[in-house]
């Protein structure tokens, strides 16, 4: 088979599995209702928080931003990584493994599929917390923007993969395993508060909290949005991202084969209720 | 005979509680999700209110008391209301038991409220643990005091806060089973829902005062505005707390009421309308 | 060449205490154009049997091969030409309908635009689904549900079909037309095989071309279900009605092949006993009176393949699928 055909079948799979996401999303209005709205609860309360404390406007937005870039996160956690194991409980993931598809394909479908929906969500928060709080963003260098933001997204994405294959192989396990993995990202990755220039993190954790490409992708949006920063204040964010996308995407490929293999020589890649 | 059969209900509710929300991993893997997972939450309201003062160049521990406390009290109403807002749901859809539990004589609202006796429990081994390692790590790192001191605190209060907010939370639960015994749209979305508006309106990280004048109208109803007030005044000894007392009791006998009256409507509509056993699977 | 082969397979999962052995040593081969029906009771080793042979699980010992590729290191090759139906499960997606389930699944299999059209129209309308093709699927009952199941294991027109308990819990009009298309099925083209697994005698016997039993992980007999019924010719069945006979045990009572019990709420104790001759027929009755038994009816018939069952397992299947 050619390596155009196989790109065909694989961007079938893609358009198939993307095309049940925006179905949903179409069908069932209030998840993304709910799905603006919840995050702005929390949203809200922290910027009333740096309000009482007094803290700079500059808090404000960084919150907006922090806040609009979890939903891309709880997209990879919970719309793709997790996916895997949901499937298996309602019987699909074995008709997925027994067809002649790559499951790399699958997932970039899920994802492709939510980000859509995901995007709408982070727009729609932006917009809101604009609307309800006194926030002023200026965009420094577009161009910077993108590439920051296309970065973030494909070494997110990327960590996604890679979870995907855990909770192949783990199930159940896996999944309190990322709720409880959760929180920890939102404080090290900074979502609501800068961490790169905070004097109370050390540098060791800075230099972890590089390592989850939300971090550095957060940071590099404030700067640009918010601090009014140029393309030169968002290179060593650039090069990181870079970094972690190429480990990380092909990293997952790897792993998402391997766990498969365990799961299959284990018997649990049908298992339920693991 | 009731009470005993009530009674029995109730510690099986628990009894399944504890199984289900706990029996996925061993127990030392266990403890450490129900402690890392709120401590985590707890700070991150810390970090804000650091950063947030250094930004601002004024460091107000007493605001930060109010934070630290509201944050790590507000893991009571959030456990209730996650693990009972999906509870219908799963006990429906996933484990398929609850057109059994219903069809028992007299069963379904102890079951439930055995299941908030389980929560309440995983909620104060949490709070323990967040309290305790929290107040560890921000006064040997930060420099935070507290400000508690433990001859000082009124502990006959604060027992009594958290047995109330127990029962007012309990019956929150019971309002959100009410509201998935006849709906599917919000089996996944109303605990998020519910936290969500709890902890922007209860005055949890922030007084409600600073809130727009409606949203202050809806936050001074709630029970958990009260019940924080009532854990801040009891951890700090000091205070007038007979107005937040009898405003707590109060709410929460109006929740009581209100959630009690909604779930029989909503039994007998779920009823009506073959809801009991349906499942929604999307 | 066979359809499917396999030689000494053995499946050993790895439990707290002791290993379970689901498969041990089973050689067995599935022509060209016949429909093979795999009969045991619950935890034999069916499923597990199934899982190898379309790729999802990894045998512990011994080869297998679907259409001559091997299942351990030319999966790929196998899934574009088989598909699996398991009965008692109705996998897609909820929010979809019919129609953009079944085109969902046409998109897995590599279909073009037009040839999924095509595939997806014809299957609706051999499934009967017309009136339901723009109703989602979590709307449907349960029986129209395994019908878009099955529709969903034709879409890519496999060689070899896994059909794993397909009439689970399906009501008989249904089951019925399930039946009779999966036969038809396989006789319009020689090159196609199913592997059918049931604990349903009568399914097994209507449509299988050849039956083999499985009991404990093992092949214990694999024959047309007229040979196999052949088999019993010497031995004779003998049905008997009794009260009193709940707690009725035959294990020291010489000749008996294999027997099942069934008690009823009515205190009428249900016994089939296949007997290695007719001569044994008195002592099963002075057996039967000795244990306080007040025979209410008995009569031989002729062996049905339940029968044959009991011979080589010792015991019958229940309706839900449990040895009995």
């Amino acid at each position: 088979m050619g390596i155009a055909s196989e790109a065909v079948d694989h961007g079938r799979v893609v358009y198939a599995r993307a095309y049940v996401r925006l179905k949903g999303l179409l069908r069932e209005p209030h998840w993304s209702i709910a799905e603006v709205i919840i995050p702005m609860l929390s949203i809200s309360a922290y910027i009333y928080m740096y309000e009482v404390l007094d803290a700079p406007n500059e808090f404000l937005g960084f919150v907006i931003i922090g806040g609009a870039m979890l939903s891309f996160w709880s997209n990879v956690l919970w719309g793709m990584s997790s996916q895997f194991y949901w499937e298996k409980e309602t019987g699909m993931l074995e008709l997925y493994m027994i067809a002649p598809i790559s499951r790399m394909a699958v997932l970039i479908g899920m994802a492709m599929g939510g980000i859509i929906n995901t995007t709408i969500r982070a727009i729609s928060i932006i917009l809101i917390g604009t609307f309800l709080f006194p926030i002023q963003f200026v965009i420094g260098d577009l161009s910077a923007l993108i590439i920051i933001f296309v970065l973030t997204i494909v070494a997110l994405y990327g960590m996604g993969i890679l979870f995907a294959s855990l909770f192949l192989l783990y199930g159940r396990e896996a999944t309190h395993m990322a709720d409880l993995m959760q929180e920890p990202i939102y404080v090290l990755s900074g979502m609501y508060y800068p961490v790169l220039s905070s004097r109370f993190f050390p540098t060791a954790i800075k230099f972890i909290a590089t390592a989850i490409p939300l971090t550095l992708g957060i940071d590099g949006l404030r700067q640009l949005v918010i601090l009014g920063g140029d393309f030169s204040s968002v290179i060593p964010h650039m090069i990181g991202l870079a970094v972690l996308a190429s480990v990380l995407v092909p990293f997952s490929y790897i792993a998402l084969r391997k766990m498969e293999n365990i799961s299959k020589r284990e018997g649990r890649l049908t298992l339920r209720w693991q | 005979m009731a009470i005993a059969n009530t009674a029995k209900v109730m510690a099986q509710g628990a009894w399944i509680g504890w199984k289900v929300e706990s029996n996925w991993t061993d127990p030392f893997v266990f403890l450490a999700y129900m402690i890392a997972k709120p401590m985590a939450s707890v700070l991150m309201i810390g970090l804000i209110f650091l950063i947030g003062s250094d930004a601002a160049g004024v460091m107000d521990q007493q605001f930060f008391f109010y934070a630290f406390t509201g944050a790590i009290f507000f893991i009571y109403p959030t456990t209730l209301a996650i693990s009972l807002g999906y509870l219908m749901h799963e006990d429906r859809a996933k484990y398929e038991v609850l057109k059994q539990i219903y069809i028992a004589p007299e069963s379904l609202k102890p079951y439930i409220f055995g299941r908030v006796i389980a929560s309440s429990v995983n909620a104060t081994v949490s709070v323990i643990a967040a309290f305790v390692t929290g107040t560890v790590i921000f006064s040997t790192f930060f420099g935070l005091d507290l400000g508690i001191n433990v001859l000082e605190v009124n502990f006959p209060l604060l027992v009594g806060t958290i047995l109330l907010g127990i029962i007012a939370f309990g019956f929150l639960g019971l309002l959100l089973c009410a509201i998935n015994l006849v709906s599917f749209k919000l089996q996944h979305s109303l605990s998020e829902y519910t936290t969500g508006f709890l902890f922007l309106l209860s005055g949890v990280v922030f007084p409600v005062s600073v809130l727009p004048v409606v949203a202050q109208e809806v936050g001074y109803a709630l029970p958990t505005t009260y019940f924080l007030n009532l854990v801040r005044s009891s951890l700090s000894g000091s205070g007038e707390f007979t107005f937040d007392l009898a405003y707590m009791i109060l709410s929460t006998a109006g929740f009581a009421v209100m959630a009690t009256i909604l779930f029989k409507i909503a039994e007998q509509k779920a009823r009506q309308k073959g809801m009991i056993d349906r499942k929604a699977e999307y | 060449m066979y359809a499917v082969e396999t030689n000494s397979l053995s499946r050993i999962f790895k439990a707290k205490g002791k290993p379970i052995v689901a498969l041990k040593n089973v050689d067995l081969n599935i022509n060209y154009g016949e429909i093979l029906g795999l009969l045991g009771a619950n935890g034999a080793g069916k499923t597990t049997f199934v899982k190898i042979l379309a790729t999802l699980l990894l045998p512990s010992e011994g080869k297998a091969s679907v259409y001559g590729f091997d299942v351990i290191k030319q999966a790929k090759q196998i899934r574009k030409i088989i598909n699996l139906v398991s009965g008692g499960e109705t996998p897609g997606y909820g929010i979809l309908t019919v129609r953009e389930n079944l085109w969902f699944f046409s998109q897995l299999y590599g279909l073009s635009g037009n040839l999924a059209k095509e595939r997806v129209k014809q299957l609706i309308h051999d499934m009967e689904l017309e009136e339901y093709v723009e109703t989602r699927m979590h709307k449907l009952s349960t029986g129209f549900k395994q019908r878009l199941n099955l529709a969903r294991g034709f879409i890519n027109d496999p060689k070899v079909l896994f059909l794993d308990e397909p009439t689970l819990g399906l009501d008989v009009i249904n089951a019925k037309h399930i039946r009779k298309y999966v036969k038809d099925w396989v006789r319009g083209d020689k090159s196609r095989a199913v592997l059918l697994t049931t604990h349903y005698m009568a399914e097994a016997e209507e449509i299988c071309d050849r039956i083999a039993i499985i009991y404990n992980g093992t092949i214990v007999a694999c024959e047309t279900p007229q040979t196999l019924k052949a088999s019993m010719e010497k031995s004779t069945v003998v049905r008997i009605e009794v009260k009193n006979g709940s707690s009725l045990s035959f294990e020291n009572v010489s000749g008996i092949i294999g027997s099942s019990i069934d008690s009823n709420s009515n205190g009428i104790t249900k016994i089939k006993v296949v007997l290695d001759d007719e001569s044994r027929i008195p002592a099963l009755v002075s057996h039967l009176a000795s244990n306080g038994c007040k025979i209410m009816s008995i009569n031989t018939s002729e062996p049905s393949l339940e029968d044959v069952y009991i011979k080589y397992v010792g015991r019958g299947i229940s309706t839900d699928g449990h040895s009995k």
